[in-house]
């Protein structure tokens, strides 16, 4: 929830000192922490006139700019404004901007559609394992998992794609691997011969499902006729 | 290489009458060193150039009358079900030929990772290098 | 600067300049240049009211900038404490790798014999930390035989046994001999009964019986090569 103070605070960076517009939302009082949503038209235009004769005194650059900026930024309810700089405006609110900056979540997508593209998709998993602190031999199993997806469905589906997300949490870095695909699906028999151990297509496909479910730290699998297949594993580091 | 005597490059049996083999063509060199035949996989192993390699060994075992194949994996970062059944295939087919498989140079994280993946090179033979694969070979006839 | 002086009480005279300086100053101060603040008020004289307020004024704000600089040396002495504190930590972490590794040596007891003796309690990150190590090793020393000793070990749960026969297989994998000694009566319970195939796994009751079984088998390579008869 973007308070009016945020809202301020991120034009104001820069061409206000923190002390000063401290004064200011202190002198706002509780308007001050009105999310930027529920201000009325009275109490916008109490800011403005706050802001108003505040500006005029003390701002560097022009004061009529910045206020035109302000009011842009109270009368965006959406709060959709950037996120604050870290100059003047940084000590002053917190909330909203500061907030969403926490553990940063990489999140990447990959097209398979063909061989060539298993080799990619490996590549890049590896990249992203050693990225986010996982042991080389850690690395070397998510690069093997996601080849195992990859070939699977390019064999079998012929195209689909491979998600990586990398996260953090107190008990350290983990990276999630989906694989999905709208191809035939896996009716339920197979799946069972699969799990099993017994299960051989053709071309000798089938160990890849078992094998991937071995490797990883958590493995959950959504498949069905003409349902397509969506491969959903964890693979979790030491902090 | 301590053993290394003779040692003819690409296709080239001992009688030399052999065409360039496909495998060769893709820069899959097959090196001959005494009874045994030598490839280090560099490149992704494909469906095609599997296919290619198997057909190509299985021809110079003949030719050479070869008492084993040697494959370096040493390059291979990643081994998964799939290559693994590539290399099962290509020692079973080596064996009808007479021939034992010897796969060389398997990391240490592609061996373990083979191992919790519960996936089996149950056709080849490992051997930590190329000395070793060849004292075993010998040993064998 | 026109200043004015002391007027008779209660009537301050002040010229407009005075004010604006004055608002000036405030102007500085908010966007925190404060030399300029006070050099703008060091002109003033005392002696009227007005003048105790920009007396007033000035106090405050060369208290201010007095905080200020005070908060800055906190601030670098915090990140000094800081910086501190990391390398406190690397150190931390540094000692826990060596105790680590001190905890799991992996010792060439012969050319190309491994012998990695385990003790203590096994879980699956030091289990897997010994299979890395011990595999990077056979790579590296081209080790011929593997002797894992479980003689420190007195109980097993079917997960650490599992986690050693992988060990053992994926030693084999690489082309190098695993043998397990220093199995007691328990652990081989364990083992039989989670039916786990040990073919290609040698194993020996003790450390000494494994290095005797291994120079049995391999006397003839560490021969000279005079000696050797083929």
């Amino acid at each position: 929830m973007r308070t009016v103070e945020d809202a301020v605070g991120a034009v104001l960076s820069g061409a206000i000192s923190a002390i000063t517009q401290r004064s200011i939302f202190n002198r706002l009082g509780g308007l001050a922490r009105t999310p930027v949503g529920q201000l009325g038209p009275v109490e916008r235009q109490t800011v403005l006139k706050e802001l108003e004769s505040s500006l005029r005194l003390f701002a560097r650059g022009s004061s009529a700019e910045l206020l035109a900026a302000c009011e842009r930024a109270l009368s965006d309810v959406a709060g959709t404004g950037t996120a604050a700089s870290s100059g003047g405006g940084a000590g002053v609110g917190g909330g909203g901007a500061a907030a969403a900056a926490s553990k940063a979540t990489i999140h990447k997508t990959f097209a398979v559609d063909q061989e060539k593209d298993i080799a990619t998709a490996r590549l890049e998993a590896w990249s992203e394992a050693v990225r986010i602190g996982l042991s080389k031999f850690t690395a070397v199993k998510v690069a093997t998992a996601v080849s195992e997806l990859a070939r699977n469905i390019v064999f079998y589906a012929g195209k689909g794609t491979v998600e990586l997300r990398a996260t953090e949490d107190e008990r350290g870095p983990s990276l999630h691997i989906v694989a999905t695909d709208k191809g035939p699906g896996i009716e339920p028999r197979k799946l069972e011969e699969i799990w099993a151990g017994t299960y051989k297509s053709q071309r000798g496909m089938g160990k890849g499902l078992l094998a991937v479910k071995k490797l990883v730290t958590d493995f959950h699998l959504d498949t069905g006729p003409g349902k397509g297949t969506t491969v959903t594993c964890i693979f979790r580091g030491e902090r | 290489m301590k053993r290394s005597t003779a040692v003819s490059m690409g296709s080239g049996g001992s009688d030399g009458s052999v065409g360039r083999s496909r495998a060769a063509d893709q820069n899959l060199a097959i090196i001959q060193i005494r009874n045994c035949l030598l490839v280090s996989i560099q490149t992704e192993l494909h469906d095609r150039l599997a296919l290619d390699l198997q057909e190509s060994l299985m021809e110079r075992v003949r030719i050479a009358d070869a008492i084993g194949v040697i494959l370096d994996v040493s390059a291979v970062e990643v081994i998964d079900s799939y290559i693994t059944r590539i290399l099962n295939d290509i020692g079973k087919s080596v064996r009808f030929m007479g021939a034992e498989c010897y796969i060389v140079g398997i990391r240490p994280a592609v061996a373990m990772t083979l191992i919790e993946m519960g996936v089996e090179l149950d056709s080849v033979h490992t051997a930590l290098n190329l000395d070793l694969a060849l004292e075993r070979l010998e040993l064998l006839q | 600067m026109p200043k004015k002086e002391n007027g008779p009480a209660g009537i301050v005279e002040f010229t407009q300049s005075r004010l604006e300086d004055l608002v000036q100053a405030l102007a500085y101060a908010a966007i925190d240049d404060f030399e300029a603040c006070l050099a703008l008020m060091k002109g003033t004289l005392v002696g009227d009211s007005f003048a105790t307020l920009e007396g007033g004024f000035t106090d405050f704000l060369t208290q201010l900038v007095g905080a200020k600089s005070d908060l800055n040396d906190a601030l670098v002495q915090a990140e000094e404490a800081n910086r501190n504190l990391e390398a406190k930590l690397e150190t931390i972490e540094r000692q826990q790798a060596a105790i680590r590794e001190l905890s799991t040596p992996i010792i060439e007891v012969w050319t190309g014999v491994l012998c990695l003796p385990v003790v203590g309690i096994v879980d699956s990150q030091r289990s897997a930390e010994m299979t890395e190590t011990l595999l990077e090793m056979i790579v590296a020393k081209q080790a011929r035989t593997a002797i894992v000793d479980i003689t420190g070990i007195d109980a097993m749960d079917t997960k650490t046994a599992d986690h050693f026969i992988k060990m053992a297989k994926a030693v084999r994998l690489l082309g190098a001999d695993c043998i397990l000694s220093g199995i007691n009566p328990g652990i081989a319970q364990t083992l039989t009964h989670i039916g786990v195939d040990l073919t290609g796994i040698r194993t020996l009751r003790n450390l000494r019986d494994a290095l005797q079984a291994y120079l049995r088998e391999h006397h003839a390579e560490h021969l000279r090569p005079a000696d050797r008869r083929v």
